[in-house]
């Protein structure tokens, strides 16, 4: 890495933006690569940054950016986006009878979306070595995670806790329960009679474990329309050799929940070595592929709504390049380039030479949406009890506990301990606090994108986020495969689900 | 080369009018210096402003001149040539600035940019952790007013005043070749004032100027390398180029492009000028006139 060249770099594109109407934004994606990639201190950054505004102010120039909106306009920008895309979806509602895709190489242009086109297969890029398995995804999670307050446990559980408060329908299901040193809780999930309801007041129910100690419960999660989802915190904490707890609602019958870990399943962790330019690159990517369904029936051959998330990519290309963060012969650029090309992305100045040779979960997204059917009803609603963790990638440990097919849409919940403790966008609206890449393969050789819609919350040193999948996942999937990829690894471990009724 | 004259003996004085009291004071540069002509006691001034008395106009602006002359975004906020026009008014300056957003730039983000999640407990008071980034951001933003109205106030000056201080700002930084904190937005400085120079000199496009810091003692290079859109204009000066030829107006004089200035002086003065890429350095006498903006107009 080159300090010196990124923030020259920065210094002179923004020299070259004075000359600019609308420099303000690539200037900014810019700069967020290159603080995100620690190429640049934030101080510099903003330095500059300030610099050229009060530069392009003080010359009349317009800026391309709304100085009402500031410097971190992410989250902002992309609820509006996504406001954006919605509107566009009811507006224009995909016609019956179009069929799928071909896999386009950069320079071609996509005369619409979906189209015919050729079967890719999902061919598995050729990776490094497995090393041997790392910690036992389910049940206690072996000596490293050892602690005063006894091993961990991530346990499916997959019950309903009846309510007759006329509100929840169909009782709160109960997906998972993890104990570990910053407490316990379920996951858990119901749905409602009455739109837009607040959550119960889970004070009034019972829980009691096999010796007699009485305990709270606390929601915390979230809800809009007829669903609610979160976890169902428990104090005090188990004791670590409780073996079941029974909890009931006012009038409702106890539910008994088994504590014993379940038997654990191996885990597999392939080491990884890639740059920092790399990884950023990836998480550009699969950002605009999450994204991809907010925008699929845009008019046109370029989708844009996409370009403006992908502005400026090619200055991120050049400017990590000029970082030495990429390498000259790095495939990220020329894969980044395919995937804007497919999601018809208006990425000029993107000029890597074209490569098929994609990562096969990407290969298995894009060729989704190249076959996607228009009106395909979504997957029937439900949840699903799962539970495991993998092993630490980049210093991240990730515990999967449920699915739920909501409203058309996957959640799959999730406990993080290790993330950055603030909230920080890089380039394009990827956030850095959560730098990696979860992926689940559902059996069938499709994989599906846990991305981060933003509404994490912190638990103790830990986080829970609710991470949506795209594509969702079907409900005939009986047991899927977690990936969690970073830049020093990739780990995996297959998991079975257990889907209930609501 | 490394001349012992002052930078700026190249450049005569020059004059502006600021707000002062209920009037409009002349502030004087002359010689590398701030002279405030209607405070001849400015030094005392302070001392009675620092015991609570009020702080005349011409007093504050000397201050804020003082604050910036090693300040490098004067460089990057200031003029590239007498062509990038820079209006900013007394008025605006009192505004805060034409169109100018009221808040740091900041990268991280440290609150939860969704709803809070919905808690069955009340919320408590604000933790120390997120009191404490509030008054950080109120400190920032403290700052970043400050400092837009202190930039504000220079560029308000007027053209002469801005090179000026963009060439002090610049000899202020020419020996520090060391120093890799300085180097990239000396070369993004000198490139901003080269390209256009070289623009009018060659016809090329000024994106098409690849400029780079000349270390040893002698005058640098030009070299004009590949075709079509892989032409290059590659420059290596030595940072006090900046100071001694850009900021007194020296850059291209009768259709050379001048890379050193050998006798500094006023109205006349003996510089180094190319005819053209890849030829050596020719000694030329060029003979200054006051230029509109007072910029001076040279000319062989």
């Amino acid at each position: 890495m080159d300090r010196e060249r990124a923030e020259t770099y920065l210094r002179l594109l923004a020299e070259k933006g004075l000359a600019a109407k609308d420099a303000w934004h690539t200037l900014r994606v810019v700069a967020l690569a290159l603080t995100a990639t620690e190429a640049l201190e934030d101080g510099t950054a903003e330095a500059i940054m300030a610099d050229f505004d009060l530069a392009m102010n003080v010359r009349r120039q317009r800026t391309g950016h709304d100085p009402a909106a500031g410097w971190p306009a992410g989250g902002v920008a992309q609820a509006a986006i996504r406001a954006a895309g919605a509107r566009i979806r009811s507006a224009h509602p995909p016609a019956p009878g179009q069929v799928a895709p071909g896999l386009l190489a950069p320079g071609q242009v996509a005369p619409g979306w979906p189209r015919p086109g050729r079967h890719y297969p999902a061919t598995a890029r050729p990776g490094p070595a497995q090393t041997p398995p790392g910690p036992a995804p389910g049940g206690a999670a072996g000596p490293a995670a050892q602690d005063a307050a006894g091993p961990e446990r991530f346990i499916p559980v997959g019950r309903t806790i009846p309510f007759t408060d006329g509100i929840i329908a169909d009782g709160v299901y109960l997906m998972a329960y993890a104990q570990t040193a910053a407490g316990a809780r379920f996951t858990a999930g119901w749905r409602t009679h009455v739109l837009r309801t607040g959550p119960p007041y889970f004070g009034v129910c019972t829980v009691t474990d096999d010796r007699g100690r009485r305990y709270q419960l606390d929601f915390a999660g979230h809800g809009g329309g007829y669903g609610w989802g979160g976890v169902l915190m428990l104090s005090p904490d188990p004791a670590p050799d409780a073996r079941w707890l029974e909890i009931s609602a006012p009038g409702g019958p106890a539910v008994r929940i088994g504590l014993d870990p379940s038997s654990g399943v191996a885990a597999t962790v392939s080491q990884a070595s890639i740059s920092a330019g790399e990884h950023l690159l990836t998480m550009i990517a699969e950002r605009l592929l999450a994204l991809a369904p907010d925008f699929p029936h845009e008019p046109g051959p370029v989708s844009p709504g996409l370009s403006a998330m992908a502005a400026g990519l090619s200055e991120v290309v050049a400017a990590l390049e000029a970082a030495e963060l990429l390498a000259p012969l790095s495939p990220l650029p020329g894969w980044l380039a395919t995937v804007c090309a497919n999601l018809r992305i208006d990425a000029p100045g993107l000029t890597a030479p074209p490569a098929l040779d994609l990562p096969e979960q990407w290969l298995s997204l894009l060729a989704h949406y190249h076959r996607r059917k228009p009106g395909t009803a979504p997957a029937r609603e439900g949840y699903a009890a799962l539970a495991g963790a993998l092993p630490e990638v980049d210093g991240i440990r990730l515990a999967f506990l449920g699915l739920e097919n909501v409203e058309g849409r996957t959640v799959l919940h999730v406990l993080a301990r290790g993330l950055a403790r603030e909230f920080r966008h890089g380039p394009c609206g990827i956030d850095l606090g959560f730098p990696l890449s979860v992926w689940i393969g559902d059996g069938g050789g499709r994989w599906h994108l846990g991305h981060h819609p933003y509404d994490r919350h912190p638990d103790g040193g830990e986080d829970v986020l609710q991470l949506q999948l795209t594509p969702p996942l079907p409900r005939s999937a009986a047991w899927v495969e977690v990936l969690a990829a970073g830049r020093s690894a990739r780990a995996r471990a297959r998991l079975p689900l257990r889907w209930g009724s609501l | 080369m490394t001349p012992n004259d002052p930078w700026f003996t190249c450049l005569p004085s020059c004059e502006a009018r600021v707000p002062c009291g209920n009037g409009l004071h002349v502030v004087r540069w002359e010689g590398g210096s701030l002279v405030l002509t209607e405070h001849p006691d400015a030094e005392g001034e302070l001392v009675l402003a620092a015991l609570g008395g009020e702080k005349a106009g011409c007093v504050e602006l000397a201050e804020i001149w003082g604050r910036h002359v090693a300040d490098l975004s004067v460089l990057a906020i200031g003029p590239r040539g007498p062509a990038d026009e820079i209006k900013v008014s007394w008025d605006d300056v009192a505004a805060g600035g034409p169109g100018v957003h009221a808040g740091p730039v900041a990268f991280t983000v440290s609150r939860h940019p969704l709803a809070r999640p919905a808690l069955a407990s009340p919320p408590g008071s604000v933790p120390p952790r997120i009191a404490a980034m509030r008054q950080q951001m109120q400190r920032q933003a403290e700052w970043a007013r400050v400092r837009r109205n202190d930039m504000l106030s220079l560029l308000a000056l007027g053209y002469g005043f801005q090179v000026r201080l963009c060439g002090q700002v610049a000899a202020a930084h020419a020996d520090r070749l060391d120093d890799a904190a300085v180097r990239p937005a000396l070369i993004a400085a000198m490139t901003g004032r080269l390209a256009p120079a070289a623009e009018r000199w060659l016809g090329i496009d000024p994106d098409q100027v690849v400029v780079s810091l000349h270390r040893e003692a002698t005058w640098g290079s030009v070299e004009l390398t590949g075709r079509g859109s892989g032409r290059r204009l590659r420059v290596a000066l030595p940072p006090a180029w900046l100071s001694r030829v850009w900021a007194c107006g020296l850059a291209l004089v009768g259709g050379h492009l001048v890379v050193a200035v050998e006798r500094a002086g006023w109205p006349t003065a003996r510089v180094l000028g190319l005819r053209a890429p890849g030829a050596e350095p020719v000694p030329l006498e060029v003979h200054g006139s006051a230029g509109p903006g007072d910029a001076p107009h040279w000319e062989t």
